[in-house]
């Protein structure tokens, strides 16, 4: 019931963002001083910017932008994430402890200043906002890789197979892996939602990727002092950022019970 | 478990040491510096102001400048505020984002403990979709909605800006109430399983209440990914939000940072930036201390990384 609800939320953002340029008949940066600040209605469906830009347009766009460094970013953090959980579990000991040592360092320097002096540092952009994201966000896949894989290591078939001779690329590929989807599927529905909103929040800190690009953060920052007086600039696109994480929030975690209840009818 | 200790005490030593390097390095790979964006500034004042502070040394004596300033625990002052010394700027701050902070966290903790158990008694899965929604609600969406219903709309509360219990009452609210949802929502989920385990059929065939079983056993047991949990989000709090802060004009710590790094105030950013790490390493560790206080077990997760 929860992912029919998810699913249904994440239709209408996907139609959203394929088919919301194409049935709008403003473009997302065409200013219209005539028309400022107007509420919704059937001509602007979500009404207009301080600029007169069709907010209907620039939350497609912006969702768009969010849907796609969301799903980008949770993608390169599995999958960083998965590789050095998993080589740290499987390789052992002094590796292992080494590896560890590298994610607890990384952990222990709050997420706000590395990304926020990264994004300064580099220039602005989505592969920048991307890489801002993935360097704080693929830990806690690691550290779960790595517990998952250390219940794997013990486990007959893993060590039937390391006795015979298979090298570490073949347990990794064959034997682990496998293993670990249940638990990599999960993790990459719920980091979405988080890489989302992130994205959201820097843009909103103003470090987003640049205009001309609408994105939703930035959209809300901007209508900040206009609050009073156009409520709708700001709770539109803030409500499309919900929509969007509500959507995967939803699905993961009715993928996370589904996985659940089954692993409790084999034990 | 000593050596446990030791090796996280290394950690969080190292974990300084590569914040430092980290903002050092990095911050001064930034292009522009704290004085290029005053506008008609002659070359010699210019140069003059880069001199006073150092910056057309070479980099590896700014290094040993700014490390004798930590070993000092005196970061002299701001370069863009210079009647204010790094030290007042965050006395000033600080406490009114670590008091907001106090606060949020307590009312999140009671917020989410309180709602779990309630749920947990009734066994309604209803709890879950509520608080998957609230968690869903970035915080300046619900910062954006408090403000907008009940200080514009509805008037109940002054909008924004800080000194009367009043004004505390919606920036806390914003705060608290994702932490409280998603603390709710974990100590739920745990509940449930724990309620499944054979020892909770045992004290129930025993003819316990469900209240007792809750309260005397299935809680304690449950509550220490909270527990864990509460650590990064203290520190997380207590810093200060810049969401919140800049929604409700909040003179806090939060927008400290954000402000010193867009304008290159080198020392406000090292001086933060560690003061943060801090407090980020000190709160996790307490929290997990008292989560293995709490319950022995969770040393599996902690020292091997194994879950329980």
């Amino acid at each position: 019931m929860k992912a029919v609800v998810g699913l249904i939320l994440l239709a209408i953002c996907f139609f959203l963002v394929c088919f919301g340029n194409l049935i709008s008949p403003y473009s997302y940066d065409a200013i219209d001083l005539m028309a400022r600040n107007e509420p919704p209605s059937w001509q602007h469906l979500f009404g207009t910017d301080d600029l007169g830009r069709d907010l209907f347009t620039r939350v497609a766009q912006g969702l768009r932008l969010s849907l796609f460094i969301g799903c980008v970013a949770a993608a390169i953090d599995c999958l960083i994430g998965v590789v050095w959980g998993a080589s740290a579990a499987l390789l052992g000991n002094r590796i292992d402890t080494l590896m560890m040592s590298c994610i607890d360092i990384l952990a222990a320097i709050p997420y706000s200043i590395l990304t926020i002096v990264l994004l300064v540092v580099m220039d602005p952009g989505i592969i920048s906002v991307i890489a801002a994201l993935v360097v704080s966000g693929w830990i806690t896949m690691a550290r779960l890789m790595r517990s998952h894989v250390l219940t794997l290591v013990s486990k007959e078939y893993v060590i039937s197979a390391r006795l015979v001779g298979a090298g570490f690329f073949r347990v990794l590929f064959r034997h682990v892996l496998p293993n670990s989807v249940e638990i990599i599927t999960t993790t990459l529905l719920l980091t979405i939602p988080q890489a989302i909103f992130l994205e959201s929040f820097l843009s909103f800190l103003g470090l987003g990727v640049p205009p001309p690009f609408a994105s939703l953060g930035r959209m809300v920052q901007e209508s900040l002092s206009a609050l009073p007086y156009f409520p709708w600039r700001l709770l539109i696109p803030a409500a499309w950022i919900s929509i969007a994480m509500l959507a995967f929030n939803l699905i993961g975690e009715q993928w996370y019970e589904k996985l659940e209840c089954r692993n409790d009818s084999l034990t | 478990m000593i050596g446990w200790l030791c090796r996280r005490l290394m950690i969080m030593l190292m974990a300084f040491v590569g914040v430092f390097f980290l903002t050092f390095f990095l911050i001064h790979f930034l292009p522009g510096d704290a004085f290029l964006n005053e506008q008609s500034l002659p070359e010699a004042s210019y140069n003059e102001l880069r001199h006073h502070w150092q910056l057309d040394e070479p980099l590896s004596v700014q290094l040993s400048h700014y490390l004798g300033l930590i070993v000092q625990g005196d970061f002299g002052r701001s370069m863009v505020y210079p009647d204010w010394t790094i030290s007042e700027i965050i006395l000033n701050s600080l406490p009114i984002s670590a008091f907001l902070g106090f606060c949020a966290l307590c009312v999140a903790v009671l917020l989410g403990i309180g709602t779990a158990l309630l749920a947990t008694l009734w066994r309604h899965d209803l709890y879950l979709v509520i608080t998957t929604c609230i968690v869903s609600m970035p915080v300046f969406l619900v910062g954006a909605l408090f403000q907008y219903l009940f200080a514009i709309e509805w008037e109940w509360f002054p909008v924004a800006r800080w000194g009367s219990w009043q004004q505390m009452v919606l920036p806390v609210m914003t705060l608290a109430i994702a932490p409280g949802a998603f603390m709710g929502r974990l100590l739920y989920v745990r509940l449930r399983a724990e309620l499944k385990e054979p020892y909770a059929r045992f004290v129930e065939s025993k003819g316990l209440s469900d209240y007792a079983i809750l309260f005397r056993h299935a809680f304690r047991n449950a509550c220490s990914p909270v527990i864990a949990y509460l650590g990064p989000l203290t520190a997380q709090i207590a810093t200060g939000s810049f969401v919140v802060e800049k929604i409700f004009a909040i003179p806090g710590l939060g927008q400290w940072f954000v402000l010193s790094v867009m304008s290159r105030d080198y020392p406000l950013i090292i001086a933060i930036a560690l003061l943060y790490s801090l407090i980020l390493m000190t709160c996790v560790l307490l929290s997990d201390l008292a989560a293995l206080w709490i319950n022995p077990r969770y040393r599996h997760a902690l020292f091997r990384g194994v879950p329980t």
